[in-house]
């Protein structure tokens, strides 16, 4: 199915930050099925799966008085029956979306942020809009930029930056692009860019700038204005019920891969395996297919009260040296051998979910490379670097590559 | 509840149709995030449920988050004319959410239509899908979008031509 080629009408529509339904998508699932005010969805067959559903409803219920008749009847072991696992999660309790703003120094415009999740679950993010507001008559310039985010714990130290999206190396600054006009009294909306998947216990608190510039000619020059410090947002974390076992939350997190740890599986008690890393299987592959990379594997669990974060390892070849990253989510030292790929890749495992929170590829080759992205849970495209040169390159990014010997381009 | 394998594939198809399917929904209810929240959500907790029965879920997942929208908007009629077929809706009574300049002159502009020509004014017009996909998008034929398509350009030239007389 394809757009139309010509722009359409809405392309303004496309900018309006559309919201991430997901977690309450999942939490939906849980819940017993309901009929919505929308009446039967398309391809629903009224009486045939009503029927049918009758039928299912006898033999449930049947094989629920048999179950309790087994377990509560004359003979049974058990006087009483256990309470049952949770099914759901407990609903978020509700809290005002919080805001914070700051003044521009120099011009007569505001920035606004939005927390309209002040309390998140383990695996969420948290959602921040930005507001811009020009206060005066007369048209600013202004530009969009980079939010500058950091997650802090309840001890003011820093869990999580906007950096971690680059495993800790600090990418060159980007250009602030600029050109767009806003009138007086008008005001602008922007979605942040970095949303941290939360995995960490609350209270947090997260502190950000703005990410607006706004732009004034002075004479002959144009003066960039920047981003107000805005003050700190808190951010609640409502964990509840038992967190999954170390062997589940690995297993769980090892499916959540779509096979790629699957002959290199990372075992619960954080010991290393030896074995293979397998190219991921896509719909349309890249002429070269790569061949599996011998690595050895391991896994880091920590568990927190309701949830477990696992970040699952490789590193090849299967016999270099362990990497000693420097934090959580910091650089990594590669082995010093030609050919050498570093990649981790961390969960949140909660009793409901398994939930995708950062991965860093960190690699070397002297050959060509190609690479998968896991994009929106799944292994979506293949991407080839050429490297003619015998001379080791170094590559970054999210998401492991495989060395190929044959060129691919 | 579903399986691991299951989830990841409903989460993978929320991730790449998900946006559109929201700014869809949210122009069609005239710029209520509620109402776009709750249909996009709706529809995929509904297509989870039946996940291994739907053919096109592309298509399942618009008809059932326009209905579902269609039928909340219905459900909070205030008090709005009536279009040509007889069903109006709450949208033109409904507070505008935050929206910048150019978002809020189209959601306006949708708001003058009825609930059909919106839904075919949204997906042809302002989304960009071709005749046909929106006719497959919302569950009824080519013909019967073009024609809530051509009553929603009529009506929507006439308002113009008005406003500039004014």
């Amino acid at each position: 199915m394809n757009m139309s080629e010509r722009e359409p009408l809405g392309a303004p529509l496309r900018q309006v930050p559309a919201p991430d339904l997901w977690a309450r998508i999942e939490d939906g699932l849980r819940e017993p099925a309901r009929r919505g005010p929308g009446g039967d969805p398309p391809g629903g067959s009224g009486r045939r799966q009503r029927v049918f559903a009758a039928a299912i409803a006898f033999v449930v219920v049947a094989g629920g008085i048999a179950f309790a008749w087994a377990a509560l009847g004359p003979g049974s072991r058990h006087a009483t029956l256990r309470p049952p696992p949770p099914t759901s999660p407990a609903p978020l309790p509700s809290a005002p979306a919080q805001t914070v703003a700051a003044s521009f120094k120099g011009a007569a415009a505001r920035c606004e942020a939005t927390l309209t999740t002040p309390v998140v679950r383990p695996g969420q993010t948290p959602a921040v809009t930005y507001r811009l507001t020009n206060q005066g008559s007369t048209p600013i310039r202004y530009g969009t930029y980079q939010d500058y985010i950091e997650v802090k714990g309840a001890h003011g130290d820093t869990v999580s930056s906007w950096q971690d999206r680059f495993g800790g190396i600090i990418p060159s600054m980007p250009a602030p692009f600029a050109g767009r006009t806003l009138g007086g009294g008008r005001a602008v909306t922007y979605q942040g860019v970095y949303e941290p998947v939360v995995r960490w216990e609350g209270p947090l608190s997260i502190h950000l700038t703005c990410p607006f510039v706004i732009q004034q000619r002075i004479g002959h020059e144009v003066q960039s204005l920047q981003s107000p410090t805005l003050p700190p947002l808190a951010l609640q974390v409502f964990a509840r019920g038992q967190a999954p076992s170390v062997g589940t939350a690995v297993e769980r997190a090892v499916a959540a891969t779509q096979r790629l740890f699957e002959a290199c599986h990372p075992r619960p008690d954080g010991s290393a395996v030896v074995g293979e890393i397998t190219p991921p299987k896509v719909s349309k592959p890249w002429k070269v297919q790569p061949d599996p990379m011998p690595a050895r594997c391991w896994a880091q669990i920590e568990r927190h009260p309701g949830f477990a974060v696992v970040t699952l390892w490789f590193v090849t070849p299967a016999d270099a040296p362990t990497p000693t990253p420097s934090g959580p989510a910091g650089t990594i030292r590669l082995p010093p051998l030609p050919t050498a790929e570093v990649f981790r890749w961390t969960f949140v495992v909660t009793p409901w979910s398994t939930v995708s929170a950062l991965s860093h590829a960190d690699g070397k080759s002297p050959m060509a490379t190609v690479g998968y992205n896991f994009e929106k849970g799944h292994w979506m495209m293949a991407d080839a670097s050429c490297r003619p040169s015998a001379a080791p390159e170094f590559y970054l990014g999210s998401d492991p590559e495989f060395p190929v010997s044959k060129n691919p381009c | 509840m579903l399986d691991d394998e299951r989830r990841i594939e409903l989460e993978g198809a929320y991730r790449r149709l998900g946006d559109d399917l929201w700014r869809a929904v949210f122009a069609f209810a005239g710029g209520s995030r509620e109402v776009a929240d709750d249909a996009v959500a709706d529809a995929f907790i509904e297509a989870g449920r039946r996940l291994g029965s739907i053919r096109d879920l592309r298509a399942w997942l618009y008809t059932v988050a326009f209905r579902r929208a269609a039928a909340e908007l219905r459900r909070r009629h205030v008090d709005v004319a009536a279009d040509g077929d007889g069903r109006g809706d709450a949208v033109a009574a409904m507070p505008l959410a935050w929206a910048d300049g150019e978002v809020l002159e189209i959601l306006d502009m949708a708001r003058a239509l009825s609930p059909k020509q919106r839904a075919a004014f949204v997906l042809r017009d302002l989304m960009g899908y071709s005749t046909s996909d929106a006719a497959r998008l919302l569950g009824i034929s080519d013909v019967a979008v073009r024609v809530h398509l051509s009553g929603a350009r009529r009506r929507l030239r006439a308002s113009v031509t008005e406003a500039e007389r004014a």
